[in-house]
C-alpha cells in the first residue's frame, strides 16, 4: 500500500489540488478509500487527516468502507421515480441479494442511490461500474447482473435522441472553423463580438458572458484560467451530455477563443463523475486537437498563444455546479461555495482571474465568433438572444434534445414535445419553477421563465406532491451544510412535505412553509439555498387546490409520536445486559 | 383571554436542569406582583403533581427523553389552553440531545457500567416497572404535542418570562423585543 500511495503522489507531484484524482486512484484500486491510506497521504501531501477527510466525506462517490468491487448507482431522480424506480430497486435487490445502500454478501457488488445521472430521457437508469444504462426493466436487470457475475460489464447504452435541430448549435460546422477567425480578430474584438451578441450564461444564472470576459480581461493579474463547467447536476438535464458526446470540439473551440480573449494559457474542464465514461473520449479529442495545432503551444502558429486543457473529474456533488464551489473542488477541497466578492473573474482558480462558463455557453460562443454577433441576434428575443438547448423528459411523446429559440411559449413547447393530458411542467429543474397549464402563454426567456435546460413534463396521472417531495429530499441531501438556513431549513421543509403527504399537516403549516422559505432563500449563501424553496413555493402557487386537499383545516394538538416504538432500543439494551449477567 | 382576569399557570421541568425555573424565580420583587396576577397550579414551585382543573398557561422546561416525559407533556397539552416551550431544551432538545448521535447502548453503558464510581463488580442498567423508559433519542416538545409559543434562551431571562406572562394576562399577543432575545 505504501508503495502504491507513493507512486500516486508522485504521479500527481504531491499536488494538494489534485486530491480528487488521488482519491479516485485509491478507490479504483481498493474499491474504497481505506483509513490507512489517509495516514500515508497526510504525510506525503502535508495535509492533516481532518483536512483529507473534509474532502473525502464531501463527495458521495467516495466510500470509506468496502462498498463492492462493482458499484451500482440507481438514479433516484423524480423522472426515474415516475417511471418505476421502486420496481427497479427491488429487482436489483433481488438479483444482487442485498438491500439498497448495502454490499452483497460476497462483497462483490454495492447498491446505492444517486441523484440524477443525466439520463432522464431514458429513465429509469443506473450507473453500473461507471457505465450508464437506461430504460431499465426487470428482465434487463436480470441479464445485467448475470453478465456481471461472469465479469462482463454492460456496454454504454445511451441514445442521444435529437428531436429538434436548431439553427445555432446544429448549424454545419467543421472542426476548428471558428478558430480561423483568430487571425483576423484581436482579443478585444473577440470580447466585443461576444458582448455584442448579448449571450447570457447557459448554466442557469444568466450573467452576460461578454461582460464576464471583459471583467476578467481588465484584471491586473496576468496569470488567468478558463474553466468549463461540465458538472450538469440539475436533475432532468442531459444537454451537456449530448454536446460532450457528439460535438465536444465546439465546446473546446469556445474555450480556446476565451483563452485568446483574456490571455489564459491553462483551461480546465470540470467533468461530473456521472460522465466519467466520457473522459477517455474527450481526452482523445483533445489529443487530436493538439496534433492539429489547435491546442498546445503556439496554437495555429500564433506567437505566444499557448493553451492547454485538462479534464478534472468530479466525485458526485450537486452544489459543485455552483461556480465558486466548483473552484473549491478544482483545488481539491470540499465543494463549499465561497463568499462573493471577490468574484471568480477577480480571484478564481488558485486565486487568479478565471472565466467559468457552462459547456453550452462555450459551444455557442464558437458559433458567435464564426458567424458574427449580428447573425446570432437574429434568433431569440431582444433580452434573451440566441437559442437554448433543452433536455426534455417525463410524460411526453418525444423526450430528448431540442434546440429552440428563446421566446418559445409553454403552449408551443408542449405541442413540440407531444405532451398531452399535462398537469405541470417543471421549468429549469428542481431549482426552477413548477407551472400549471394556466401559465401556458408564458415564454422561455430570462425575463419570464429562465431555464438551464431541464424541462420535465408531468401528466395528470402523476401525484405532484410525490414529485415535489423528491425535489425537497434532493436539496436536503445535496445541501453542503455550510450555512444554517439551507442545512436546517431543508430538513424543516422536507418534514413539512412528509406531513402533507401523510395527511398530518394543517392549513397553518402551508403558511409556515411560506415563512420558512422566505428565511431560507433570503439568508443562504449560494444558489442552492436561494432556490431550494422554489419547488414547494411555485407548486403551491400553481396548484393551491392540491395542497388544500391534502391538509386539515385545524392543527391537531397531538403529534404522531409512537412511544412504544421509541423505547424498543432501551428494552433491547436492558435485555442484552440481563443475558450477559 | 379576557383582560386582567387572574391567569392560572402550570409549569413543569421534563428533560431540563431546572435552570429555566430558577430563572423564573429570578424575577426578584416582580414575583410579588405576579402573585396578584397569577394562580399557580401544577408546578414544582408548589409541588402539586396532578391537574385538578384546566389552566390557562403551561410552561414546559426541558425536552422529552423518556416515556414519562411524553405522558406528562400530553397531560399538560390536555389541561392547558396555551402551551409554551420555555428555553433551549424544550425548543430543540438542548444539551441532553447531545446524546442523539451516540448509540443508546454506549450512552447507558458509559453512565451505569463503565464509570469509575460503579461500586458493584458489574454495573446494572436501571430498569424496573416504576422507572421511566429512556427513549431512543431526546425530542423537542413540539414533536410530541402542538406548542403555541417558543420562549428562547438558556435560560430565558426572568424579564422575558415576565414579559410573556404579563402580555398574556393583558390579552396581548406575546412579543419580545430585540434586546430580550439577543444573547451576545
Amino acid at each position: 500500500m505504501k508503495r502504491f500511495i507513493e507512486s500516486i503522489c508522485k504521479t500527481f507531484n504531491c499536488d494538494k489540488t489534485r486530491l480528487l484524482d488521488i482519491f479516485w486512484a485509491i478507490q479504483e484500486k481498493y474499491s474504497y478509500v481505506p483509513q490507512k491510506t489517509l495516514d500515508l497521504l497526510s504525510h506525503k501531501l502535508k495535509l492533516s487527516i481532518p483536512e483529507l477527510k473534509d474532502t473525502l466525506t464531501f463527495y458521495h462517490f467516495f466510500h470509506q468502507k468496502p462498498s463492492g468491487k462493482i458499484i451500482i448507482y440507481v438514479d433516484s431522480s423524480a423522472i426515474s421515480e415516475i417511471f418505476g424506480l421502486n420496481k427497479i430497486i427491488s429487482s436489483f435487490e433481488q438479483e444482487l441479494n442485498c438491500k439498497m445502500g448495502e454490499v452483497d454478501p460476497t462483497g462483490q457488488f454495492g447498491l446505492f442511490k444517486t441523484p440524477c445521472i443525466g439520463m432522464s430521457d431514458q429513465a429509469p437508469a443506473a450507473l453500473i461500474h461507471g457505465i450508464p444504462v437506461g430504460k431499465l426493466t426487470t428482465a434487463k436487470i436480470k441479464k445485467i447482473v448475470a453478465d456481471l457475475r461472469k465479469n462482463i460489464l454492460p456496454k454504454v447504452q445511451i441514445k442521444n435522441k435529437v428531436q429538434l435541430r436548431g439553427p445555432v448549435l446544429f448549424e454545419k460546422h467543421n472542426v476548428g472553423e471558428s478558430l480561423d477567425l483568430l487571425y483576423a480578430l484581436t482579443p478585444d474584438q473577440i470580447i466585443q463580438e461576444v458582448e455584442d451578441s448579448g449571450i447570457r450564461g447557459r448554466g442557469g444564472a444568466g450573467f452576460s458572458t461578454g461582460k464576464k470576459w471583459r471583467f476578467c480581461a481588465e484584471q491586473k493579474e496576468k496569470q488567468r484560467y478558463i474553466v468549463c463547467n461540465a458538472d450538469e447536476g440539475e436533475p432532468g438535464t442531459f444537454k451537456d451530455r449530448y454536446l460532450l458526446t457528439k460535438n465536444p470540439t465546439l465546446v473546446f473551440e469556445g474555450m480556446i477563443l476565451a483563452a485568446r480573449a483574456i490571455g489564459a494559457n491553462q483551461g480546465l474542464i470540470y467533468l461530473r463523475a456521472e460522465y466519467k465514461y466520457l473522459k477517455g473520449h474527450l481526452q482523445s479529442i483533445l489529443d487530436q486537437m493538439q496534433l492539429q495545432n489547435l491546442l498546445g503551444n503556439q496554437i495555429l502558429d500564433i506567437p505566444n498563444f499557448d493553451f492547454h486543457i485538462r479534464i478534472q473529474l468530479g466525485a458526485g456533488s450537486y452544489v459543485v455546479g455552483e461556480e465558486t464551489a466548483l473552484l473549491e473542488s478544482l483545488e481539491g477541497r470540499r465543494g463549499e461555495p465561497r463568499m462573493r466578492p471577490p468574484f471568480p473573474v477577480e480571484q478564481g482558480y488558485l486565486s487568479k482571474p478565471t472565466i467559468i462558463n457552462n459547456v453550452e455557453t462555450f459551444a455557442s460562443v464558437s458559433k458567435i465568433i464564426k458567424n458574427g454577433a449580428h447573425w446570432y441576434k437574429k434568433f431569440g428575443t431582444s433580452s434573451s438572444p440566441g437559442t437554448k438547448l433543452l433536455s426534455v423528459s417525463g410524460d411526453c411523446a418525444h423526450p430528448g434534445i431540442y434546440e429552440v429559440e428563446w421566446g418559445l411559449s409553454i403552449r408551443q413547447f408542449l405541442k413540440l414535445v407531444g405532451a398531452t393530458n399535462t398537469l405541470a411542467v417543471q421549468v429549469g429543474g428542481p431549482s426552477g419553477q413548477c407551472i400549471s397549464l394556466k401559465e401556458k402563454n408564458r415564454r422561455l426567456s430570462f425575463d419570464d421563465l429562465p431555464t438551464g435546460g431541464s424541462m420535465m413534463v408531468f401528466s395528470k396521472k402523476r401525484n405532484l406532491l410525490n414529485i415535489i417531495k423528491n425535489f425537497v429530499q434532493f436539496f436536503q441531501d445535496e445541501s453542503c451544510g455550510c450555512c444554517l438556513p439551507c442545512r436546517a431549513g431543508n430538513i424543516v421543509l422536507n418534514e413539512q412535505m412528509h406531513a402533507i403527504l401523510s395527511s398530518e399537516a394543517a392549513e397553518v403549516d402551508l403558511q409556515r412553509i411560506q415563512n420558512w422559505s422566505k428565511i431560507i432563500s433570503a439568508s443562504s449563501r449560494c444558489g442552492l439555498g436561494q432556490s431550494c424553496t422554489n419547488p414547494m413555493i411555485s407548486s403551491m402557487q400553481a396548484f393551491p387546490e392540491i395542497y388544500k386537499k391534502n391538509v386539515k383545516a385545524h392543527e391537531s394538538l397531538y403529534r404522531p409520536f409512537d412511544v412504544e416504538n421509541k423505547t424498543v432500543a432501551y428494552e433491547q439494551v436492558v435485555q442484552l445486559h440481563e443475558k450477559e449477567s | 383571554m379576557t383582560k386582567n382576569k387572574k391567569v392560572s399557570l402550570a409549569t413543569i421541568s421534563l428533560a431540563g436542569c431546572f435552570g429555566c425555573h430558577m430563572s423564573f424565580l429570578d424575577m426578584d420583587m416582580k414575583v410579588v406582583d405576579l402573585v396578584d396576577l397569577v394562580d399557580l397550579h401544577t408546578s414544582p414551585f408548589n409541588d402539586l403533581k396532578d391537574f385538578t382543573q384546566k389552566v390557562d398557561v403551561g410552561l414546559i422546561e426541558g425536552g422529552v427523553c423518556n416515556d414519562e416525559n411524553v405522558e406528562r407533556l400530553r397531560s399538560f397539552r390536555k389541561n392547558c389552553k396555551i402551551l409554551i416551550s420555555l428555553g433551549e431544551c424544550a425548543i430543540m432538545g438542548g444539551l441532553p440531545a447531545l446524546r442523539n448521535n451516540i448509540p443508546l447502548k454506549d450512552c447507558l453503558e458509559e453512565a451505569y457500567v463503565n464509570t469509575p464510581t460503579t461500586d458493584t463488580q458489574k454495573g446494572i442498567i436501571p430498569h424496573h416497572e416504576d422507572i421511566p423508559k429512556i427513549l431512543d433519542k431526546v425530542y423537542p416538545c413540539h414533536e410530541v404535542v402542538k406548542i403555541d409559543y417558543f420562549l428562547p434562551g438558556c435560560p430565558p431571562s426572568a424579564d422575558a418570562i415576565w414579559q410573556i406572562l404579563t402580555d398574556l394576562i393583558h390579552g396581548k399577543e406575546p412579543q419580545l423585543n430585540y434586546g430580550q432575545i439577543k444573547y451576545d
